[in-house]
């Protein structure tokens, strides 16, 4: 994985195959979680949002999503006020939510293009069936070594490999729900993984880089685990750092005056 | 966040904005909080480009989430908050709005802040 550049089409990187095909599913499993946690109805190809049904049919106030990384993606509007945030939650919900999954979806397809939609792939991430994010089935996105892998190259491709890697282009238009996402998916792996301060990033961030990712008694989770959800966190981070830092000179550049 | 403070009828037209009047009639803040996840280069993005922030406000108010653990990143009636609440989650920031009276050290407490243009 190298960082993204701004290019004449956007913003390029290079990713190996498995960094595409376990990023893009992991966005795809957290946009089924998402979908499901708010109440948006299945993806249908006639509406392929769901958000106009979503609308249409909600009478009262959207399904409050139980599951913790749901609520972190759509939390409450008030800390004190309880009226405030059902209020909220009714007025907005489900377009906070249909935008996000709408996002993520694109973003997975800009990834692995759309090789992973609906298990199209054959095989790798089929994310129809992992919508909750459980962490302890590993195999079901290609398995640690992959991600182990992922890891090793943050800096860029492997002179004179074999391997060749894929160019991910994010268009202009394209690169705010992307920034967005990687975030998304890096605050709900980042919950399922127990980061609750900067010192756990930080810990599992250094372990995951120094690859001696060690198992985490308190929370039940073993070493497996967290180096292959720790290795897409920091991948995703590396990957959104590289991305908006580019997006930010593109929009300092527009708004400095000639 | 309040840097435009001035007396009565001492506005110039350039600070005499609609949201500045309406603000002191309804006044609502929209807080972002700290979370250990964000980077702070999306934070910085974030308030940039949404609230058309200059990059040494932005970054003020990026360090203050970061250090103090929230920071009042806009001020407007309830409406104009809910708004800013939703592109908030919508960036994936933890964002909640409260009447600003209610919001204990928070307008104007972001000014100071290190860092600035660095």
């Amino acid at each position: 994985m190298t960082p993204f550049r701004a290019t004449p089409a956007g913003y390029e990187a290079f990713w190996e195959d498995a960094e595409r095909q376990v990023i893009a599913g992991v966005a795809r499993e957290v946009a089924v979680m998402l979908r499901d946690q708010a109440g948006l109805p299945e993806r249908d190809e006639e509406d392929p949002l769901g958000a106009l049904e979503a609308t249409t049919q909600s009478t009262g106030t959207p399904r409050e999503p139980d599951d913790p990384a749901a609520r972190r993606l759509l939390p409450d509007a008030s800390r004190r006020d309880d009226d405030v945030s059902a209020e909220f939650r009714h007025l907005t919900q489900t377009d906070i939510a249909a935008g996000k999954v709408r996002a993520l979806e694109r973003f997975a397809d800009l990834v692995d293009g759309g090789d992973g939609r609906d298990g199209a792939g054959g095989g790798y991430g089929d994310a129809d069936d992992e919508a909750d994010l459980g962490l302890d089935d590993l195999e079901a996105l290609g398995g640690a070594d992959t991600v182990a892998d992922l890891v090793d190259d943050l800096d860029g491709p492997e002179d004179g490999g074999t391997a060749r890697p894929g160019i991910v282009v994010i268009g202009h238009d394209a690169a705010r729900d992307a920034a967005a996402a990687l975030t998304d998916v890096r605050l709900v792996v980042a919950q399922r993984l127990g980061l609750d301060t900067d010192d756990d990033v930080e810990l599992l961030h250094d372990e995951v880089l120094a690859d001696v990712v060690s198992d985490d008694p308190v929370r039940g989770l073993d070493a497996d685990v967290r180096r292959y959800w720790g290795g897409i966190f920091v991948a995703t981070g590396f990957a959104q750092q590289s991305l908006v830092e580019a997006m930010l000179d593109d929009l300092r550049g527009r708004r400095r005056p000639a | 966040m309040t840097v435009t403070t001035s007396g009565p009828g001492s506005q110039t037209a350039e600070e005499t904005t609609t949201e500045e009047v309406v603000r002191l009639a309804d006044p609502w803040v929209t807080i972002v909080w700290n979370d250990p996840v964000n980077l702070m280069t999306y934070v910085a993005y974030v308030f940039e480009s949404y609230f058309g922030y200059s990059p040494a406000r932005a970054r003020t108010l990026m360090l203050q989430v970061h250090r103090e653990g929230r920071a009042v990143v806009s001020t407007g009636p309830r409406e104009r908050m809910e708004v800013d609440v939703q592109a908030m989650h919508g960036f994936g920031l933890w964002a909640t709005m409260q009447r600003s009276d209610d919001a204990a050290g928070g307008p104007g407490a972001a000014a100071g802040g290190a860092g600035a243009g660095a």
